[in-house]
Formats: C-alpha cells, structure tokens, sequence
C-alpha cells in the first residue's frame, strides 16, 4: 500500500512540474500577445485619434495581471513629473516591471527598448518604431511558440517516463 | 486651474530657484535655453530666476504635454499650444521645411529653444461698460475690437461674449458662434472649454476663421459670431458674407489705431457696408487699460 502511494505521489509530482513548466510558458507568451496587442491598439490610436498617451493608456485595460500593473505605474510615473525624459520614465517603471513581466530574453531586449515607439516627438516616427516593434515581436512570440512547441513534445513523454522509471526503480 | 498650477510643469530644478514665488500679476513667462527664467508682470515687472537648460526646456515640453510631443504636431508646426486652464505656450526653435510626395512643402519646428507662457486670466465683466456701447436693439452693431498684441483684445472679446451669451442688464442671451482658430477665446482643451463663455456660446476649435464661420452660419444660426484676430483675406471674405446673412461680428484685429484698421485689405468695403463700431484698447503705463469707441467718425464716441 505504501509502495502504491509513493509511486502515486511520484506520478503527481511529475504531473505537477510539467504542469507548472506549461503554465509558466503559457502565461508569458499571454503577456507577450497582450503587449502586441496594445502596440497594435498604440499604432491605431497614433494614426487616427492622436490621443496623449496617458489617454490611451487610462483606455486600455489589460486582463493580465503583469500588464495592467505596468498601464498602472506608466499612467502614475505621467502623473507625477518626476522624470526629465520619456525614454528615462520607460526605462525606470519597465525595470520595476521586469520579474513579474516575465518576458524571454528576445522579447525584453525588443520591448525595453520601445520608448521611442510611446515617447517619440512625432506620430509617423513613432507609428514606425510601433511597426517594427510589434513585427519583431511577433516573430519573437512566433519563435517561442514553436519553441514550446518542440520541447513540450519532449518534456512531457521524457518527465512522464521519468516518473515511471523512477517508480519501477524505487518498487 | 489656478495660475499657481503652471509651476507644476517646471523640472524641480527651477522649481526649487522660483521657490514660493508669487505668481499674481503675471502676465508672461519666457523660457529660453542658457539664458534667465524670467516672469514678466502686468505692471512693466520683470524678474529672473536661475539659468534654463535644454533638459529643463525639454522636461517642461515633457510634462505639458504629457510626454506626447507628438499628439501636438500640428499645434506645435503652428507655433503653440494651449494648456489646461487657458494658458497658452508659444514655441520658437529651427523651422525645417520638407518636400512632400505631391510637392507640397510642410513646415516642423524642431529644436525647440524658447517658451512662452501667456498666462490666461478671465476677467469677468471687464467689458461690462464696452458692451453696453456696442449694444443696438436687441443685439449688437458690428465691431472690431483693435490693438497692439498683448493689450487685452481677446480677454475684452472673451467677455462680450460672455454677456452676450449669458445676457445682462434684463437683456435675454444671444446664440454666439465662435471660431477659436487659435483656442484663445474659449481655451479648449481636449475639447473642453476652459472659460466661460456663456450658455449659449458654440465654439468650433482649432477651424480657420473663414471655414469655421461659413460653417456657423450654415448650422448653428448664430445671432453673432466672435472671431479673434481677422488678418487674412479669406477672413475678411467670410465676415462680409456673415454680414450679408444678418449676423452680427464680433472680432479683434491687430492694430495700433484707427487708420490702420482702415487700411486693412477690404476693410474700408467693410466697414462701409454695415454699422460697424471700432474698440480701441490702450493700456497705460500703470498697466490699467483704457477703451475708446469710435462710429463711422474718427471722433470717440464713448471714451473709458
């Protein structure tokens, strides 16, 4: 009976692990979309509605936890004028954002460096750098969905067999 | 918004050399890079405060216009902008002129390396007695209000229209249009009117005078329409057609007395056409300003 428990509690934990591996890997490429989607939002709004970027951001709510706390600090890092520059606000609320991002490295380095897509002097320069940052992050969230693909046909079997192996050495 | 809120678009920097400044009785700010911030004061004061950086100049930019240079292109090609409260910034920097795919010639102000804040004050009932002079029957001769830039033509204007508006003295209001080219009058910002122009004002922001009166006229059938400023052509084009609909003009032109109003292009046709009254405002050198009407003479008819 004992044996039986433990190989089942073996089976679970390597359930478990492939599961929160898949979780985590899902989540980021949510994060990933939701921050295309407001650049694809951003390029809309450039180009018809000229709206101020604190507008823009106080409209456009995020069902992911990570991005809505990054719209929130941007509109408060706005509000108080405590920054010279815009690419500095960007750097410094994007920074603070970093962990809970959770951004692969590919996607950090394209999206850290979009201030001049948000904070650009004029539109058209601006809706070109949202273009171009949002082409390249979809082919980054492109890659890495492939990517995920490819080793969630080998973890899954390699973590499963892992288990049984690891019960059948063990009983 | 208090005047006292300009300063919060000062970098800490100079924030800290103003220090508690006040800022009652100032009608300008200049901000120029390397050189003094310096307040000027309706009564010929003048005072200066540390030395602005092109950071300062750029972080200023930054928090007036929420760090959206961009959403202001077409303001800022014009040369200002106006902030919450009225207030308006004038912009001098490098202007840079670009061919386009239709050879058209666009013009970008770039490098920007001087404000200046003209700071927006209603002064309600200011033209209390003004109007009472212009008044004919139920409504208004035609009149432009005249004087060098800076002596208070559009505050005098904002005021009349007020009244008009709002009515006054047992006169019930008048529908006013208003043609805010240069979002003067009502100080629109994002689409909200920052003073009081009355119950009965409509205002269409940001139109050139001479579109945004024909428009007026063909929708919201005003019984008078305001306009700040009238110097082009088209502008006088559009008044005699108004004129010729029954609506009575309300307008400011730059001018430093009658003869040079007169010899504005189509305005001697003008003023020939309709039963107009001329305003002049000087200001002394106490900073308090003085009024002159004049009819079809070059006699005053009412002098305050």
């Amino acid at each position: 009976m004992g044996k039986l428990t433990g190989a089942a509690l073996i089976l679970v934990g390597c359930m478990g692990l492939v599961a929160s591996w898949l979780r985590a890997q899902k989540g980021r490429q949510r994060v990933a979309a939701e921050l295309i989607r407001i650049l694809a939002s951003w390029e809309y709004s450039l180009e018809r509605e000229k709206y101020r970027l604190i507008e823009f951001l106080e409209g456009c709510q995020s069902s992911e936890a990570p991005v809505e706390r990054l719209r929130t600090e941007l509109i408060q890092a706005l509000l108080t004028h405590s920054y010279e520059s815009g690419a500095a606000l960007w750097a410094d609320v994007l920074e603070n954002n970093r962990a809970s991002l959770d951004l692969g490295e590919a996607m950090w380095e394209l999206f850290s460096a979009a201030d001049g897509v948000f904070f650009g002097t004029s539109s058209r320069e601006s809706l070109r750098c949202a273009a171009v940052c949002r082409k390249h992050m979809e082919e980054c969230l492109e890659r890495e969905r492939q990517e995920f693909r490819r080793k969630q046909r080998v973890y899954m079997p390699v973590g499963m067999l892992g288990g049984v192996l690891l019960i059948i050495w063990l009983i | 918004m208090d005047e006292t809120q300009i300063l919060q678009y000062f970098p800490a920097s100079l924030r800290k050399q103003i220090g508690s400044e006040d800022l009652a009785g100032a009608e300008e700010i200049r901000v120029r890079v390397r050189q003094p911030l310096e307040f000027n004061y309706r009564d010929r004061r003048v005072k200066q405060f540390g030395i602005v950086e092109r950071t300062d100049l750029y972080a200023m930019l930054n928090y007036m216009t929420g760090y959206s240079l961009y959403s202001l292109e077409e303001e800022i090609r014009q040369g200002f902008f106006t902030l919450e409260g009225g207030h308006r910034v004038g912009l001098c920097g490098h202007m840079s002129y670009h061919g386009t795919d239709d050879g058209e010639r666009t013009d970008v102000l770039y490098d920007i390396s001087g404000l200046n804040i003209r700071i927006a004050r209603e002064l309600k009932g200011c033209a209390k007695e003004l109007l009472a002079c212009l008044r004919s029957g139920r409504s208004i001769h035609n009149t432009l209000i005249f004087a060098p830039p800076g002596v208070g033509k559009t505050t005098y204007l904002r005021d009349c229209i007020r009244m008009l508006s709002a009515g006054e003295a047992g006169r019930p209001g008048l529908k006013v249009g208003v043609v805010d080219e240069r979002s003067e009058i009502a100080a629109c910002h994002r689409g909200v009117m920052q003073n009081d122009l009355g119950p009965r004002t409509d205002v269409l922001d940001n139109c050139p005078k001479a579109i945004g009166m024909q428009m007026l006229l063909r929708s919201m059938s005003p019984d008078v329409i305001a306009v700040d400023e009238l110097g082009g052509e088209t502008d006088y084009e559009a008044v005699a057609h108004a004129m010729r609909t029954g609506v009575r003009i309300l307008g400011t032109v730059h001018a430093k007395n009658r003869r040079e109003v007169m010899e504005k292009p189509h305005m001697a046709e003008i003023l020939a056409s309709g039963d107009w009254r001329l305003a002049r405002i000087d200001r002394g050198e106490d900073g308090l300003r003085h009024v002159f009407v004049y009819g079809k003479s070059e006699e005053g008819i009412w002098v305050n």
